[in-house]
């Protein structure tokens, strides 16, 4: 490729790749045809640009949803909430005390020694290491939800004071969590294992931003939250909701629900407005996710 | 084009942003939330992870306003968060990126399908050979990620050489080096051919 045609192929590109129809364009369509290499080039260059073309106007017809700015705003709010309250700091990592950690982690490694050496003396740790095994929270073999599958409550989790601010739910869920009744925090904190679940799930934010949320309290101390996620996304954000939850120590489970099926799934749940739920968010577009979390 | 660039408005309301006034910062997400989101939707190709993205971007920018010196415009440095967020989040999810440009339709009973990008044939048809847009954003999906991001941002988002630059924070050089590269690449594999880095 000489001089001339690294020129030509330079103004091509800053034309788009494409040359001119005007008299502007009389040089570069002289020097193609003069060139067999530049004329292939340009040929494929061409193509490439014309295929190229139904992908940028399939993009910038796409717009996103109503409520996208809505729900960043919320999640902002919810971020300046968190981050000024001292207490989601642990004390030893503030600022004020961190200086302190070297002493105090040496500190708790003498305590611990210590404290381990006494109940080697007393016999303690052969016998609750031998009757105790730590094994990883399961997924659903422990977990069976009598009340759970039968009807929730129909009492909705309050998470705007019940639970860690809600954190994580959009504007659009906070509007289905106002519109029923609310717990007492304290009734909701009783079912410590779920609480905890679903605290932390909450404030991971790998529930994302479903179209639609609930959760309910059932009887037995347990809660089962509905999910509504555009199908491409649905199995992105399940994986997402088993990492965090699988280090939690209660059981939970989780379905992924087609669209079809969401209706009857209401019903077997004991909940009547599913229509309210969907909000016209139907057809094979939308799937459900179903996640309960155990005691 | 980045048409959000930082003017004279823009400017005192990250100026406010970056002092910790929240309202401000909400302000340039009601401003931006639009050219984020389609910048997300180029690199993502889908309307779910872009809206995620989205939302991901504004946290990461709302941690960091504090950081923010006038040394590269706001929106670039916006864009700049927005397109890392994009490359971490395709590569923690191991799978290829922008194999859809999916986009939402409303249909007549009230639901919604997935309508493909326009593949209507173009008034211009001078040229004979063009290749299905399918074809196109798989052949796309498969360009390493250097490559991909710099034709996506170029191609299909329309920044200009010094705009690419500036939010992969690469030269303007390599930009051009790395588009024609990743041109011929994409050309061959719609061949069928090997490419070439």
């Amino acid at each position: 490729m000489d001089k001339d045609c690294g020129k030509f192929r330079d103004q091509v590109e800053d034309l788009q790749g494409r040359i001119p129809d005007e008299a502007s364009g009389d040089a570069l369509r002289g020097h193609a045809a003069s060139c067999a290499s530049c004329s292939a080039w340009y040929a494929d260059r061409a193509a490439l640009r014309d295929s190229l073309e139904p992908l940028v106007r399939g993009r910038r017809t796409t717009v996103p949803s109503e409520d996208l700015t809505a729900r960043i705003v919320a999640r902002i709010q919810q971020e300046a909430v968190a981050s000024s309250n001292p207490r989601t700091v642990p004390f030893f990592l503030r600022p004020s005390t961190r200086r302190y950690a070297p002493v105090a982690a040496a500190l708790a490694v003498f305590l611990a020694f210590g404290v381990f050496a006494s109940l080697v003396a007393g016999g303690l740790v052969t016998s609750l290491t031998a009757g105790h095994s730590i094994t990883p929270a399961s997924k659903d073999s422990s977990f069976a939800p009598q009340t759970m599958t039968g009807s929730p409550s129909g009492t909705a989790v309050d998470s705007q004071d019940a639970l860690t601010g809600g954190e994580g739910l959009t504007a659009a869920s906070r509007l289905v969590l106002t519109e029923v009744a609310q717990l007492p925090s304290v009734t909701l904190k009783a079912s410590t294992g779920s609480y905890t679940a679903y605290s932390t799930l909450v404030s991971s934010g790998a529930m994302g931003s479903p179209a639609a949320f609930r959760g309910y309290r059932n009887g037995d101390g347990t809660l089962t939250l509905l999910l509504l996620y555009a199908s491409n996304a649905i199995q992105n954000r399940a994986d997402a909701i088993s990492a965090t939850l699988a280090p939690c120590a209660s059981p939970f489970r989780i379905e992924i629900i087609d669209g079809r099926d969401i209706g009857s799934t209401f019903t077997a749940l004991g909940i009547a407005d599913a229509d309210a739920f969907l909000s016209g968010n139907t057809g094979d577009g939308f799937r459900l996710l179903k996640v309960d979390l155990g005691r | 084009m980045l048409d959000g660039r930082t003017g004279p408005d823009d400017a005192a309301w990250v100026a406010q942003a970056a002092n910790g006034d929240r309202e401000a910062f909400e302000e340039l997400v009601v401003r931006y939330a639009p050219k984020v989101f389609g910048l997300c939707f180029s690199l993502l190709g889908n309307h779910a992870d872009a809206e995620d993205a989205s939302q991901e971007t504004f946290l990461k920018a709302f941690r960091a306003i504090g950081t923010y010196r006038d040394q590269a415009s706001f929106s670039t440095w916006l864009y700049r968060i927005t397109s890392n967020t994009c490359i971490d989040m395709a590569r923690q999810r191991a799978r290829r990126p922008w194999v859809s440009m999916d986009a939402e339709i409303e249909e007549e009973d009230g639901g919604v399908a997935f309508q493909v990008a326009d593949e209507a044939p173009l008034q211009d048809e001078t040229i004979a050979a063009r290749w299905s847009a399918d074809k196109v954003r798989e052949a796309i999906g498969t360009l390493p990620e250097g490559f991909r991001t710099v034709l996506l941002l170029r191609d299909i988002e329309g920044l200009t050489y010094q705009e690419v630059a500036a939010v992969l924070g690469i030269r303007e050089g390599t930009v051009k080096s790395r588009l024609a590269r990743a041109r011929a690449a994409l050309v061959a594999i719609l061949r069928g051919m090997e490419p070439l880095y």
